[in-house]
């Protein structure tokens, strides 16, 4: 508490004058000649003590009437942080939310544009020589001594794309109060405080002088679609068929709503579609899209403006293929029910207009002389080609190709590992395992295997989830298959085992390549796997994959831009071009056998092309940018009962009027002159009462001696 | 006729200086005012002849027996004695306490009007003046000069010491054989159980007792107000006192005392009457009256 008129401070000592007072009215008491003080004796004790207590009752409230009367007029001043009042030293931190929910936009403007005048109002009022700083998700955290250049700074901020919670800057700014030089501590917390971004619990708010001010943006619309999902259904992109894609739409307002979807690919719109969502539900739908030209493309879900912009675009980018050609070297090249009908089958259940896989078979025999870089995917089905034969297929994997082993359970072991188990392609053999025999016989069902142990991530197995499929992969039969074994030190990954625990599905890279092997047969004589669900989404993840990369990863803003591919042949640097102006570089760097080139943190939403020379060639990767639509969230939360002792404000009227009450302190005389008079008028009825109560406790004592005459 | 009680006030009456006059105003009012004779209720009866000598009031001179006889006789007589009336008089300092007129003034004027109304009455009357010790004595007498001799004798004393009335009281009750009556005019600050001991000791000498308890109106109703010092008369003890809380208190206190004693007496047959100076002394005459109208 702080005085504005100190010397008024003196009149405290008219507390005393009471006591005084009460002190000669006691020692000057007159006396008085009685008969006898028997009976006065008698009740002086207990009357006395009464007294006491009534007197020092009464006491006590004129001194405290007086006290406060006194400090009254000395103007007090409560400053709720405790800093000196009018001190010259003042810092501030406004934390400003950036996030692209802020840009919801109302018939006052966006919520961005308000947090901004709030901002404004908060440093507008520092002097010269306060400490102050903005902090957004982009700013570097500094305080500046020239609040005024601060101010003028705030008009050139605008929302972000970014999705990042309040708790690093609100750290940042805690930090630099911390570190402050200054009498008087602020900081303002300027934000919509989404549920899910106000994430304050925890934080060590004590810092001496420190008043936290939160300003809630609040806004009248109610209403936002959301895309929160678009993402391809279709395994490949290809000129030749269709490409399917699912769009999700949420509703976050509390009323149903209706929007116009365009699906574009590059700036060509694709497709178009309306889509009705309830309120707080999600509506999804699927639509097909044709590529008229291969390469890489750009697919951008776009949904009509609404009050929030950001989350209405969505995009990804896809590597488009004429068509994607597959080699099947089977036992016989030609046949009706071949070894490789079923996985044919699956590549391409309607034929090659339904996917665009184009299939071409042959037998080992053929292999050699064969240029297979045409081939996206070989799969060596049930055969072992000799060394004559082999060697294409190790060319064809060195060089960045995928291969695909169907092993025949009842292929000879020491044959297999001698031309697909030896060391030939840069030191790593082309089958990941060895075979040691076989597991199980048709005619002993107890030996049956199923498969366990499916690594889901993988994405082989990524489009089995899709649509929320379930499937039971032990419900698949293996009669009889291969007994691998996974030579030490090898770096392969089994994506699933038979319920024996023998490896059933083995992946490694090899060279540039990568080769995945199947310890059975495909083919319904030996399993039903063919006939289950999951055969035809395990198929196509498995060319999917293989053939990648057809599709890029796709990013959230503020995610790190980076591009990884084999150490083997990878430039120096590698480019990254947002725009034809915006073209930045890095460097590689080398990790686990990989060379990693770092772009940093992706800041806006929109796509990307990371260029780079591999053997002698110019190769492209498109990356696609997304917002995170959680942010588009209208869920909010009241912020007050997360910070400790903290104020919170509306407008930027009540803003100025706490700033006020902060740094010069809230004015007390009144209160404390209300009070003196309570007092005052307490110490009146009080000893009224004493006074007349005695009285009537003589009445109700009985009546005095008469004569009884 | 209205009697001088009626006219003046106790208090005004009692500052007349001449206690005997004040004493036969009040009585002769007060019989006026009864309608009767104030000789009522006397007996004279002859006792015997003496010889005439010199001095003799001549109208005790029996002519009858002079004619008859030529003799000089004198008839004397017996003057009847209906009871003995002891006044017990507290000339303690506490007595002092009262305005314009003081405890001991009004009891002083108040057992002088009875020892006159009792000497009327051809009662005997004596005085016996207490205060923590027996001040005077005078025998009960039926004399007219004997009710001058109460007068002086009251008239002498100022309030002094404290109040002892249980050793009055038993000294009476050792002292004086014959039945009697005895008044005691006391504010009776003593300790209640020594004041009933000295009462019970009376009752067992089958002495009718009236006791008029003097009380000041400033004592019973307490009317002071701010903080004061009081000092005890008798003590000269002080204590701080704040009127206005203690009043509750000290007016029960005052009340029970009384009542202790009222109930004590009434238990001993004993009479008592709470006397505030302010009352007219012919209410304590007519209780007086109504009193020895018992004894016959």
């Amino acid at each position: 508490m702080q005085f504005l008129h100190p010397w008024f401070l003196l009149g405290l000592g008219a507390a005393a004058l009471p006591i005084l007072i009460h002190l000669v009215f006691t020692m000057r008491a007159r006396v008085v000649d009685f008969p006898s003080l028997r009976f006065l004796r008698q009740v002086d004790r207990q009357v006395t003590r009464w007294r006491r207590i009534q007197e020092l009752l009464l006491l006590l409230l004129r001194v405290l009437a007086l006290l406060l009367l006194a400090l009254a007029l000395a103007g007090p001043v409560w400053k709720p942080s405790g800093g000196s009042a009018g001190s010259p030293r003042t810092a501030a931190v406004a934390v400003l939310d950036d996030s692209y929910s802020m840009g919801l936009r109302d018939a006052e403007g966006t919520r961005f544009a308000r947090g901004q005048a709030l901002a404004r109002a908060a440093l507008v009022s520092l002097r010269p020589g306060d400490a102050a700083a903005v902090l957004t998700s982009g700013r570097e955290p500094r305080l500046t001594r020239d609040p005024a250049a601060l101010v003028e700074s705030l008009d050139t901020l605008k929302p972000g794309a970014g999705d990042g919670t309040l708790r690093p800057l609100v750290e940042a700014a805690l930090k630099l109060l911390r570190g402050a030089q200054a009498a008087q501590r602020e900081l303002y917390l300027i934000s919509d405080f989404q549920r899910r971004a106000t994430d304050l619990a925890g934080i060590d708010w004590r810092i001496p002088d420190l008043s936290v001010i939160l300003a809630p943006i609040a806004s009248s619309r109610r209403d936002n679609l959301s895309l929160t999902a678009l993402e391809p259904l279709s395994p490949f992109a290809t000129t030749a068929a269709p490409f399917r894609v699912r769009v999700a739409v949420a509703n976050r307002g509390p009323e149903p709503s209706g929007k116009s979807l365009k699906v574009r690919i590059d700036d060509r719109v694709a497709a178009e579609s309306m889509v009705f969502a309830g309120g707080g539900a999600e509506s999804v739908a699927s639509l097909d899209l044709a590529f008229d030209q291969p390469g890489w493309r750009t697919v951008t879900a776009e949904l009509d403006d609404d009050a929030l912009a950001a989350d209405n675009v969505r995009r990804f980018c896809v590597e488009v293929r004429p068509s994607l050609r597959v080699l099947f070297v089977r036992p016989e090249a030609a046949g009706a029910m071949a070894r490789s009908f079923y996985l044919e089958k699956a590549l391409n259940p309607g034929g090659p207009a339904d996917t665009g896989v184009h299939a071409d078979a042959i037998d080992a025999r053929q292999l050699e002389g064969l240029d297979l870089a045409r081939y996206a995917v070989v799969f060596l089905v049930e055969t072992l080609p000799d060394e004559a034969a082999a060697r294409p297929l190790r060319a064809h994997v060195a060089g960045g190709g995928s291969l695909v082993i169907v092993v025949d359970p009842g292929i000879d072991p020491p044959a297999f590992n001698g031309i697909l188990g030896a060391d030939a392609v840069e030191g790593e053999p082309l089958a990941p395992v060895r075979l040691a025999g076989t597991l199980g016989s048709e005619r002993e069902p107890g030996s049956y295997q199923g498969l366990r142990d499916v690594d889901l991530g993988h994405p082989v197995f990524a489009r089995l989830g899709q649509g929320g499929a379930k499937l039971d992969w032990g419900a698949a039969v293996f009669f009889r298959v291969a007994r691998a074994v996974v030579p030490d030190r090898s770096r392969a990954h089994v994506l699933a085992r038979f319920t024996s625990g023998s490896p059933a599905i083995v992946e490694h890279r090899c060279g540039a390549g990568r080769v995945l092997l199947v310890a059975s047969s495909l083919h319904t004589d030996t399993t039903t796997f063919p006939l289950r669900v999951g055969f035809v989404p395990f198929v196509q993840g498995l060319v999917a994959h293989l053939a990648a990369p057809a599709k890029a990863e796709g990013l959230r803003v503020g995610e790190r831009l980076r591009l990884q591919i084999p150490a083997a042949g990878a430039p120096p640097a590698a480019k990254l071009a947002r725009s034809p102006r915006d073209v930045r570089e890095a460097a590689a760097v080398s990790s686990g056998g990989f060379a990693v080139y770092d772009f940093g943190p992706a800041e806006e939403p929109g796509t990307a092309t990371i260029e780079w020379r591999a053997d002698g060639a110019v190769a492209l990767r498109r990356v696609a940018i997304n917002v995170n639509p959680e942010e588009g969230s209208l869920d909010i939360v009241d912020p007050l009962p997360l910070v400790p002792r903290a104020h919170r404000v509306g407008t930027a009227d009540e803003l100025k009027a706490l700033i006020a009450r902060i740094r010069r302190g809230t004015p007390l005389s009144t209160p404390f002159l209300v009070l003196a008079f309570l007092l005052i008028l307490a110490e009146a009825l009080l000893a009224n009462r004493f006074a007349f109560g005695a009285g009537r406790r003589a009445e109700a004592a009985g009546p005095a001696p008469r004569d009884t005459g | 006729m209205r009697g001088i009680s009626e006219i003046l006030p106790p208090d005004a009456l009692a500052r007349l200086a001449n206690l005997g006059l004040i004493a036969r105003w009040v009585v002769e009012g007060f019989i006026s005012g009864l309608h009767a004779s104030p000789y009522h209720g006397f007996s004279v009866e002859f006792a015997e002849y003496r010889a005439y000598a010199p001095g003799d009031d001549l109208r005790h001179l029996d002519w009858k027996a002079l004619a008859k006889s030529d003799r000089t006789y004198v008839k004397k007589y017996h003057s009847e004695t209906n009871t003995r009336v002891h006044l017990l008089v507290d000339a303690s300092a506490s007595m002092g306490f009262g305005a314009p007129v003081t405890k001991f003034r009004y009891a002083q004027a108040l057992a002088a009007a009875l020892a006159y109304l009792m000497i009327l009455q051809q009662d005997a009357a004596g005085v016996v003046l207490f205060a923590d010790r027996i001040l005077r004595v005078l025998k009960p007498k039926a004399t007219m000069q004997h009710f001058r001799d109460i007068a002086a004798a009251l008239d002498a004393l100022a309030p002094q010491s404290t109040t002892d009335c249980s050793q009055a009281f038993h000294r009476v009750a050792e002292t004086v054989k014959a039945r009697g009556l005895v008044v005691v005019l006391s504010d009776l600050y003593d300790d209640p159980e020594r004041i009933r001991l000295g009462l019970r000791h009376l009752r067992f000498r089958k002495h009718e007792v009236l006791l008029f308890h003097i009380l000041d109106h400033r004592e019973i109703a307490f009317p002071y107000g701010a903080l004061s010092e009081f000092r005890d008369l008798e003590t000269n003890e002080r204590i701080q006192v704040h009127p206005v809380a203690h009043r509750p208190a000290y007016t029960k206190a005052l009340s029970a005392f009384c009542d202790g004693l009222r109930r004590d007496c009434s238990n001993m047959q004993v009479d008592y009457q709470v006397v505030d100076t302010s009352v007219s002394f012919d209410r304590v005459l007519a209780r007086y009256l109504a009193r020895r109208k018992r004894l016959g």
